[in-house]
């Protein structure tokens, strides 16, 4: 009964400690809007959420009707409290093209999704030429499974240590 | 064979969460690094093992409340916390793998992620909690069982309290921040204090006293009355807060409440051997006669196992679809 009590003391405390925890985020809309229609190439294209994001890795690939060529003219987007925002090159054919978004919401978890757009009138622009396949595998890192072998390693190792350690002392 | 009852809870818990991980994995899209599948399932079945080296502490140091000898138990307490630690570094490297699909993990791109991202930080607090805990039962052992288990328990209990305080829970600043909270922390602890009390009964003895068993049954129906509370005030005000779509259809529409129903399936069978047990069981043991309670016992694990395997999903998966 005591322990119970003394456990439940410690929940109230770490809860009361910490400020709300984040929620997991969820898409709220676009600009320009899902499904929209617009007559000219947007400056910039940005997705709204119900949270705000969480700097990082955020991205957001504007693909061409064709499925595949790329109209963002920035690599990452940019943050601005619960929307992301990147800006646009001119478009080309006119046609419907997908927002692609993928955002870390605040509990660290990746949010990804897709949006889409209608260009009614062509414009003049060409689309980003292809990022470098394979030109960012060679960071100098390690693949994750040599990570994972490597914990498992010294999970190994602590774990004989362990064992020996807790043997009962002989007298 | 006193392991069995847990080896069914670990290999019930570490298939789900791998086959529901596999079948809930979010899709790629297209234009954008994603990281792969094998890295979401990999956080989850490593979250499983979490959970389970965690529900190990718990049972170990619970055995004292139940009057039973903990002599001995030193090294499993031991290899418990290790394997806690190594599934706290373990989930760390494939968050930051998550967190940046494009690029390899390296020490300083770990260092970013938990530098920017508070789960990141939460791993790492575990993995301290886990060497502490495996320094407090190497001590225990060299001295004899000198060590007060009040300590090594109020530990365990913590670090089931860590993830719910950076996982899925609501930001909102109004009640329902705190609620949300405060009702999966309780959700968390009564889910493991009930499966850590069964797996300690379980082991404590071949036949445990009736007495025991009675007292363990009250503190098990607190607990399910608990889980099943705050499972289902949580789980409702996450899907509540998604934009646009009413709660009453997200449940049945998105995996989110699709695993939200399966759990509330297991909460239900579990009441179901629950009240067996109670009923049935019990006034038999009381009466004398032997058996009958660890099957059930071992077939109520495994339905823990089921509810847990799906929680480690659930809490990676998105509220939208
Ligand atoms: C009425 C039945 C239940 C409901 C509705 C329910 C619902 C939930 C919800 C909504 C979460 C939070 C997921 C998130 O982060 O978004 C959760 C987490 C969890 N549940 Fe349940 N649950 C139920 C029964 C159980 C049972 C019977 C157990 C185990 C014996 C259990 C163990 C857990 C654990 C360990 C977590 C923590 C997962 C994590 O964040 O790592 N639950 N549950
Ligand atoms: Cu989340």
């Amino acid at each position: 009964m005591k322990r119970a009590l003394l456990l439940a003391a410690l929940v109230l405390g770490l809860t009361g400690l910490t400020a709300p925890a984040f929620a997991h985020n969820t898409f709220v809309g676009s600009s320009p809007g899902n499904g929209a229609t617009v007559g000219s190439s947007p400056k910039q294209v940005s997705v709204t959420f119900g949270e705000p994001v969480q700097q990082g890795e955020n991205r957001i690939s504007v693909l061409g009707p064709d499925g595949h060529s790329q109209w963002q003219a920035q690599r990452l987007a940019t943050v601005d409290g619960d929307s992301v925002r990147v800006p646009l090159r001119e478009l080309g054919p006119a046609g419907r093209y997908t927002i692609a978004y993928r955002v870390i919401s605040a509990d660290g978890h990746p949010v990804s999704g897709t949006a889409t757009f209608t260009l009614s009138a062509p414009g003049h622009g060409t689309p980003a030429a292809p990022e470098q396949a394979g030109q960012s595998d060679t960071g100098g890192g390690v693949p994750v499974w040599v990570w994972a072998v490597g914990v498992v390693v010294l999970l190994a190792v602590a774990i004989g240590l362990a064992l020996r350690l807790t043997r009962p002392v002989r007298k | 064979m006193r392991a069995l009852p847990f080896v069914v809870l670990a290999f019930v818990v570490t298939l789900t969460a791998a086959l529901v991980g596999v079948v809930t994995a979010p899709s790629a899209v297209p234009g954008i690094p994603n990281s792969p599948a094998a890295v979401g399932v990999g956080i989850s079945v490593l979250r499983g093992v979490f959970y389970l080296a965690a529900l190990v502490l718990l049972g170990v140091h619970l055995l004292p409340a139940l009057r039973a000898a903990k002599a001995g138990t030193q090294p499993i307490a031991a290899c418990a916390a290790l394997i806690l630690g190594a599934s706290a570094l373990g989930q760390l490297v494939l968050q930051s793998a998550d967190f940046r699909p494009e690029r390899p993990v390296t020490l300083a791109s770990i260092g970013e992620y938990v530098a920017l991202v508070d789960a990141g930080k939460a791993q790492v607090f575990l993995f301290a909690l886990a060497v502490a805990l495996a320094v407090l039962a190497v001590l225990d052992a060299r001295r004899g069982g000198g060590i007060a288990p009040t300590l090594p328990l109020l530990l365990s209990g913590a670090t089931v309290l860590v993830l719910p305080l950076v996982g899925h829970a609501i930001d909102q600043p109004d009640w329902r921040g705190r609620l949300g909270i405060v009702a999966m922390e309780l959700h968390v602890l009564g889910a493991l204090v009930w499966t850590g009390g069964l797996l300690a009964v379980l082991f404590s003895a071949r036949d445990p006293a009736a007495v025991v068993l009675d007292r363990f049954s009250t503190v098990a129906g607190i607990c399910l009355a608990l889980v099943a509370v705050t499972g289902v005030c949580f789980g409702l005000l996450q899907l509540d807060a998604v934009p646009g779509i009413p709660w009453y259809i997200a449940l049945f529409r998105n995996d989110y409440g699709l695993l939200l129903c399966a759990k509330l399936v297991c909460a239900l069978a579990l009441s179901g051997i629950g009240t067996a047990m109670r009923y049935r069981v019990l006034p038999g043991v009381l009466s004398g006669a032997r058996g009958g309670f660890a099957r059930l016992a071992v077939v109520e694990l495994a339905v823990m196992g089921l509810a847990i395997g799906f929680a480690v999903v659930l809490t990676r998966t998105p509220l939208q679809q």
